[in-house]
């Protein structure tokens, strides 16, 4: 059997365990779950409500509260277990959807081609054809390279002689907060556009390409608001004017405000990180009171990252250099397993003897660099 | 003559049970040039680190500048930062050597923490990018550079706290003729300026000009010999006793020979 078969099986196994949760505390007569008190609980235990809570609980309106079907809550077990186990399928689902959705969305889709000198050529394309189970490491490996690629290419942006490349990097670190601060309290649907479309303006004036700039921002609202803006969209949440299957106006209308705030929020911050380098953002971080040694952290997990990555590619086509054919799972697990391992020791290597390299050139546990020099 | 380094019976070990060093003497006076010429893990980058003060050995003893170098030495401020001015160590690796996310903030980083002054600091890396020519990569990330530059900006990093002794491991490993010839000039330069020079490789070459005295560390660890440069890389037997040289076959139109081989030495 296939490992994902497997898998699955283990996981609608696990939903149809799912009811022992209700079935144990009710042999047992032990109440509900610690920690798992709902309002009623609450008020049994302590005397009264927290207010705080009382308004923080009117966000979230569940949509099998209790994961029971609407008027079987006081049906008996075996109802509620039913409930139970279809709540999990239905969680399974949406999980399963939603990981395959993005995955879909961020991996570039190669086309096969046929055109054999093209394939040799490009490294990702071979490594697409090729079958097995390596392929997933490999893979995401050259993914990883590529996407830190773009990082760097994305730098080129930083360097270009637009308009917010202009601004000093600390100025705009404050003003992305207050912008992000504004976009959280308007509740006026065309303002929150308005600055959506000032961010693209913007992102065209520093000399983004703005389809580029659309690309970097959209990918973000999927992984924030798919799972809050979409639900909200039905009657079971945002009870009102039902317009069609079931979705209403007002769910509509949040919906749209909540993936609108998100958009205008991630463009802005995706400009200002566009149009600045990296360490003049660090920079102005720190001048803004970030502590010194977070912001060292930073620029330290900037700069050997590129590295790991490297070794971590390297190793990997070093072992694959010296296979012939495929490798058999077990040993596969082996093999990378080991890998593993061995970067893990690679880097705490490193890590020692950076750490000796800054001794031996005088720091002592609070780090002093150029701070204001071009800021 | 100032002895600076004086080592007696020095003993290292990793993790309390591999040996990096087994009973290793010797002694440095200022001004010297001194070379530590050993095979791959013989111990030349542990004796280094020893020298820097980074590590510490598990038995025998380390003096620097007439202090004793042990794990409380560093704890006296004043000793630390008179220490740390005037000895500096070029690592085998340059990424690990080269952590900041600019080449111009890496050569302010030791200047910095030992507060020397903003004046004099901004004079001699103005100095330092003119003699190395790396004032075009100032901006730049260290990832963006080749490893010849890496070289010279780590070597600029150390060399921008105007310390008095250089600690270099295998400064030449891996870079092209020319700047390994740039490398050596520099070193040279400093060591005319009256700077003791210290270099673990196994480059003889770079040993052949650059260093007065020698020390070859054997596999087992420990001072197999020491003498003057000329002494110990005339000595045929020795050098191939410890690696340092291969015997090389190969054919002159018909007829093979057989001959001691060093690489990169164009006298041999």
């Amino acid at each position: 059997m296939k490992l994902v078969a497997k898998l699955w099986i283990g996981i609608f196994i696990l939903a149809l365990l799912a009811p022992l949760g209700l079935i144990i505390p009710e042999l047992f007569k032990a109440g509900s779950a610690w920690g798992e008190w709902g309002r009623e609980d609450l008020i049994k235990m302590v005397g009264y409500f927290p207010r705080g809570m009382q308004r923080i609980a009117e966000i979230w309106k569940a949509p099998l509260p209790d994961y029971a079907f609407r008027g079987s809550e006081n049906k008996g077990l075996q109802s509620l277990s039913l409930g139970y186990i279809v709540s999990g399928l239905i969680g399974i689902l949406a999980v399963a959807l939603a990981i395959y959705l993005l995955a879909k969305f961020l991996t570039k889709h190669v086309p096969k081609t046929d055109n054999k000198k093209e394939s040799s050529r490009d490294p990702e394309i071979t490594l697409k054809r090729r079958s097995g189970r390596n392929k997933f490491v490999e893979y995401s490996l050259i993914r990883t390279l590529e996407f830190f690629r773009n990082e760097i290419f994305a730098e080129s942006f930083s360097s270009a002689n637009g308009l917010m490349q202009k601004i000093q990097p600390r100025i705009k670190l404050i003003g992305l907060i207050l912008i992000l601060i504004i976009v959280s309290l308007l509740k006026d649907i065309r303002l929150i556009f308005a600055l959506y479309i000032l961010s693209i303006a913007l992102a065209y004036l520093s000399r983004i390409s703005v389809l580029y700039f659309l690309k970097r921002t959209w990918i973000f609202i999927p992984l924030f608001s798919l799972f809050i803006a979409v639900p909200a969209l039905f009657n079971i949440f945002s009870p009102g004017e039902v317009i069609f299957f079931g979705i209403t106006k007002q769910g509509l209308s949040s919906a749209s405000l909540f993936i609108l705030r998100v958009l205008t929020s991630v463009s802005f911050s995706v400009l200002i990180v566009l149009t600045t380098t990296h360490t003049r953002l660090l920079k102005a971080m720190r001048s803004l009171g970030v502590p010194q040694v977070f912001v060292m952290t930073f620029m330290m997990c900037y700069r050997y990252i590129f590295i790991f990555i490297k070794i971590a590619q390297e190793m990997y086509f070093a072992i694959k250099s010296r296979l012939i054919g495929s490798v058999k799972n077990r040993k596969a697990h082996h093999v990378v397993a080991w890998h593993i391992g061995v970067l893990w020791e690679k880097s705490r290597l490193m890590s020692e003897e950076v750490y000796m390299a800054m001794i031996s050139r005088g720091y002592s546990g609070e780090p002093k660099t150029i701070n204001g020099k071009d800021i | 003559m100032e002895k600076i380094f004086e080592l007696t019976d020095i003993e290292f070990a990793y993790l309390g049970k591999f040996i990096g060093l087994n009973k290793v003497s010797l002694e440095i006076a200022k001004g010297e040039s001194v070379a530590v010429l050993g095979a791959n893990g013989s111990g030349k980058s542990t004796l280094l680190h020893l020298m820097a003060g980074l590590i510490y050995p598990s038995r025998g003893s380390i003096n620097a500048f007439n202090r004793r170098i042990d794990k409380n030495a560093f704890d006296d401020e004043a000793f630390r930062q008179y220490f740390r001015k005037r000895v500096v160590l070029l690592f085998q690796n340059s990424e690990a050597q080269l952590f900041s996310p600019t080449v111009e903030e890496e050569l302010y980083f030791g200047p910095l923490q030992l507060d020397l002054a903003r004046r004099e600091i901004d004079k001699s890396i103005d100095g330092l990018c003119r003699l190395l020519d790396i004032k075009k990569l100032l901006k730049r990330s260290p990832y963006q550079l080749s490893a010849g530059e890496k070289r010279k900006v780590a070597i600029a990093s150390i060399l921008a706290i105007e310390p008095e002794v250089l600690l270099l491991d295998e400064p030449t490993a891996g870079l092209d003729p020319r700047t390994c010839r740039e490398l050596m000039d520099l070193i040279l330069e400093y060591h005319g300026q009256g700077k003791t020079i210290i270099t673990a490789t196994h480059d003889l070459h770079f040993v052949s000009e650059v260093a007065d005295r020698i020390y070859i560390l054997s596999e087992e660890k420990t001072i197999a010999a020491s003498g003057a440069q000329e002494e110990i890389l005339s000595n045929n037997e020795l050098l191939n006793l410890h690696n340092l040289v291969h015997v090389h076959a190969h054919k002159h139109k018909d007829m093979w020979h057989k001959h001691l081989h060093q690489h990169g030495r164009p006298d041999a």
